[in-house]
């Protein structure tokens, strides 16, 4: 049995870096993005495999963040929220690089929150079928859904962040897990109960 | 659906595992089972989609990468400081960094006061007065920059080390979340083979580990709750942190105390980038006899 792993807390994860002052702090810059490198390349690959969809591009994508971090590092200045700021950049990067691509929106089924099975587990869910789904959603679901899921950003947080209005991402937000939910837990093998979509 | 139903969905769906969203968006208790699968579930995606091979050269590359890349432009004049906000982040992605030969050279530079020679005729007292004001302004700027930079570099050389009271103060707030956490059977994981690599609990630790879990502190998202409780030593949990993050506390027993909370008590001791926090409970009577002497004590 694997523990599952809590998402990162709301002040961010990370930290794991010296402050102002430090050996390797804000006024190394040269040291502090190969540390960044060391602590985050995994997140920051993951992340852009979520957005892309595919190894190369994510590949790409993480050259593109760590590059455009080691020029602005001297801006980095609190440095608990490196992961934060990582990711963001990511977020950012991909839309820049690739925002022309939109996937087709194949199905907007959704499943209700009160249709899940009891007891989810990560072992119940499947890789592909996961990152498949969010190809397939529209963009914009996407993209709250992962900040939401990846760098787990409160609702207040996603909408400031976009300059949308809180109603607006809640109302994607919940959609695009109706739909995340009804794609992972809806296949074709599944009990028909879990079969009736919401909408 | 009923538009009152719809909207107790979306509040659900807002709601981040673990965290106080629920209380804000659904204050009472009608949706506890809801709210409860929608976490299940939240949390095994989140699980999922922070998992995934990364390419072994990957980290090689990048560190090839930043090292062949011109150098960071430092403080592009006239740039202001920006918040963490979105527009930080559309300044780092936007094209044509700045680079230093970008900077503008002093013969580039304004024309100063000093330099004016428009001036009328015959107001040459008024042109050295302003080349004094100029002077002055200057050497003030100097002087006050000066004292600034030695202020800061004061406080950073009397800080090497961030004081272990700034600890105390996290692990009293990871309290609430980790007795929750202690309470979740299906956390805990038995097979202390599949620990993550280095978070061990450190050797000096006399108790067996009996099971752990992943417990995310804002030092290390990765760091892990080993349970330590056994009928001879008591109750006693150790998080195991990995962090660069220096503080000023003991590599080995005796521990430095952090606090004490309720039944809990709390110690700690750091070597090198790992840090161990020590959660004893009420029925343990000394947080530094669940640790062995270092060998040259």
């Amino acid at each position: 049995m694997v523990p599952k792993i809590p998402l990162a807390e709301t002040t961010d994860a990370a930290a794991s870096l010296p402050s102002s002052g430090e050996p390797g702090g804000v006024d190394d810059g040269e040291n502090l993005i190969d540390r960044l490198i060391h602590l985050y390349h995994g997140d920051i690959y993951r992340y852009g495999y979520r957005l892309s969809g595919n190894a190369a591009d994510a590949d790409d994508l993480t050259q593109q963040v760590f590059l455009a971090a080691h020029q602005k590092i001297s801006q980095l200045r609190e440095l608990d929220r490196a992961r934060g700021w990582l990711l963001a950049i990511t977020r950012n990067q991909f839309f820049k690089m690739y925002r022309r691509r939109r996937p087709m929106d194949s199905s907007s089924l959704e499943l209700d929150v009160n249709q899940v099975p009891e007891d989810v587990q990560k072992d119940d869910l499947d890789k592909e079928q996961l990152q498949a789904a969010l190809n397939e959603m529209p963009e914009n679901y996407k993209t709250v859904l992962l900040m939401f899921y990846f760098e787990n950003l409160s609702y207040q947080q996603i909408a400031d962040s976009l300059e949308l209005a809180i109603g607006t991402v809640m109302s994607r937000l919940s959609r695009a897990k109706g739909q995340l939910r009804y794609k992972l837990l809806c296949t074709e093998n599944t009990d028909s109960a879990l079969s009736a979509p919401v909408e | 659906m009923s538009e009152e139903k719809k909207q107790v969905r979306i509040a659900i769906d807002a709601c981040r595992p673990r965290s106080d969203d629920a209380e804000q968006l659904l204050p009472d208790n009608r949706h506890r089972d809801a709210l409860r699968r929608s976490e299940r579930f939240d949390l095994a995606v989140a699980t999922m989609l922070s998992q995934g091979d990364v390419p072994q050269d990957l980290e090689a590359r990048l560190l090839e990468l930043v090292s062949d890349a011109p150098a960071p432009a430092a403080g592009e004049p006239g740039q202001a400081a920006l918040p963490w906000s979105d527009p930080l982040m559309a300044a780092v992605t936007e094209q044509g960094l700045s680079s230093p030969s970008e900077v503008v050279s002093d013969s580039d530079a304004p024309v100063t006061l000093a330099d004016d020679t428009s001036i009328v005729p015959g107001s040459e007292s008024r042109r050295r007065f302003s080349r004094r004001l100029v002077a002055a302004t200057i050497s003030l700027s100097m002087v006050v920059l000066v004292t600034l930079a030695v202020i800061w570099n004061n406080s950073e050389v009397d800080d090497p080390a961030n004081p272990a009271s700034e600890l105390a103060d996290r692990a009293a707030r990871w309290l609430p979340r980790l007795e929750k956490q202690l309470s979740d059977t299906a956390a805990w994981s038995t097979s202390i083979a599949q620990l993550p690599e280095g978070y061990e609990a450190d050797r000096s630790i006399i108790p067996a580990v009996r099971k752990w879990q992943a417990f995310s502190t804002e030092l290390d998202s990765q760091s892990v709750l080993l349970d330590l409780s056994s009928q001879r030593h008591g109750t006693a949990y150790l998080v195991v942190i990995k962090t660069a993050r220096r503080y000023s506390l003991p590599a080995h027993r005796p521990l430095r105390k952090l606090t004490s909370s309720g039944q809990w008590s709390l110690a700690a001791w750091q070597q090198g980038e790992m840090l161990f926090v020590l959660v004893g409970g009420s029925d343990v009577r000394s947080l530094d006899a669940l640790l062995q002497s270092p060998l040259f004590g």
